[in-house]
């Protein structure tokens, strides 16, 4: 086909866009996908009686404090990736902030406790469970948010891909810290970490094949 | 910038439902982007074309992410670009390309472009009118080598091999300085 005769095609088929119709679309779609992560949650763990009671621990706040500060970051980078012409900036960075301050914050907790009770405090009982469980409740969010990435433009799209992934892990480490009764700054800094990173990963070896323009 | 400003407001229009501000944006995207993948691919590829297409489609398709507060020019480009490197890597070649080339991409003149289609002009006068057809068809108003050869009555091959000649001929024209002995 001749360019011109393209160019009259796209011309005719212009309809008006939205304002913000692309940022609009990420939202409804990352809240479409929290929201079955929820239901999977729910139905998986039912509704744990002691709701109340648990959030007046502080171990629940540590939690949500650390999955909030990963999700904050990780969404301002997937928005700004989102724009074809978007530079990751100092936001990769950003995203290790939260990382940093609770793994500080688990060093001073770990060297407070006598040496042979250290691995106790870090392995917690449930080491393995919890990343599983997390890379779990992360796929509906994670596949809501591939799924915006894909109708906006990202160039970058390895980043772009862990980027989701992250904001997805951290959404779901967020939802199971209300059913997780580990407390130790040292369990949630590897174990949640590790189950945000999984997603994460997986969204740097598929972005460029999903998020294709 | 005078372009930047000129393009960003077709844009707006354009994402108001303005078709004719919008054929207008296009048609401008389409020859510089023509310029630009030629540069990068050599004259000679006859790739440039579809990616100008891909490009000007991957646009259409993707509109909704310019943000109107935001400046239209490096929105352009970082999708000409990806085209490009996407391109590049899809045909296993390793070269590398800039990110700030955004300003030269953009800095195009249009007496520029006037004089070398008067330059291709009177260099394409110079060929039998079978190679010169065959090459202002396809490598200037963009038809594929099908269109071209349907339009001219030739065999897809003839054409090709018309475009190869031609090609070959007005290297060796422009070696010999015909041009600047003329003008």
């Amino acid at each position: 086909m001749q360019t011109t005769d393209l160019i009259d095609r796209l011309a005719v088929e212009l309809r008006p866009t939205a304002q913000r119709a692309a940022w609009k679309s990420l939202i409804v779609a990352l809240s479409v996908g929290l929201v079955v992560a929820l239901g999977a949650a729910w139905v998986s763990f039912g509704w744990r009686k002691d709701f109340v009671s648990i959030l007046l621990t502080s171990s629940l706040w540590m939690k949500w404090a650390y999955a909030l500060g990963v999700s904050a970051a990780a969404f301002s980078l997937c928005a700004r990736l989102a724009r074809p012409e978007g530079a990751p900036g100092a936001l990769p960075f950003l995203l290790g902030v939260p990382f940093l301050v609770l793994g500080a914050i688990a060093l001073i907790e770990v060297a407070g406790v006598p040496v042979d009770e250290q691995r106790a405090l870090w392995l917690g009982r449930t080491a393995l469970t919890c990343p599983s469980i997390i890379g779990a409740l992360a796929i509906p969010i994670f596949v809501a948010a591939l799924w915006a990435l894909r109708t906006l433009a990202p160039t970058r799209q390895r980043l772009a891909g862990f980027s989701a992934g992250c904001l997805a892990g951290a959404a779901a480490a967020g939802l199971y810290a209300i059913h997780c009764d580990e407390t130790a700054a040292a369990f949630v800094v590897s174990w949640y970490t590790a189950g945000i990173l999984l997603p994460g990963l997986v969204g740097v070896l598929i972005g460029p094949r999903v998020l294709h323009l | 910038m005078h372009v930047e400003s000129r393009l960003k407001n077709l844009m707006l229009l354009s994402l108001g439902g303005d078709g004719t501000a919008y054929r207008e944006l296009l048609l401008e995207l389409s020859t510089r982007l023509r310029a630009y993948y030629r540069k990068r691919l050599g004259a000679g590829c006859s790739d440039a074309e579809d990616l100008v297409q891909e490009t000007l489609i991957a646009i259409h398709a993707h509109r909704a992410t310019f943000d109107r507060t935001r400046l239209f020019t490096p929105w352009a480009y970082a999708l000409a670009r990806y085209k490009l490197v996407d391109y590049l890597r899809r045909s296993r070649v390793r070269v590398s390309v800039s990110m700030d080339d955004c300003q030269e991409f953009f800095a195009m003149d249009e007496t520029e472009q006037a004089a070398a289609s008067r330059d291709v002009d009177s260099l394409l006068s110079r060929l039998p009118k079978a190679m010169s057809e065959a090459i202002r068809l396809t490598r200037i108003e963009g038809h594929s080598i099908d269109d071209a050869a349907e339009r001219t009555g030739k065999s897809a091959a003839a054409t090709k091999v018309s475009i190869h000649r031609g090609l070959l001929r007005l290297a060796r024209l422009g070696a010999a300085g015909v041009l600047d002995a003329d003008d």
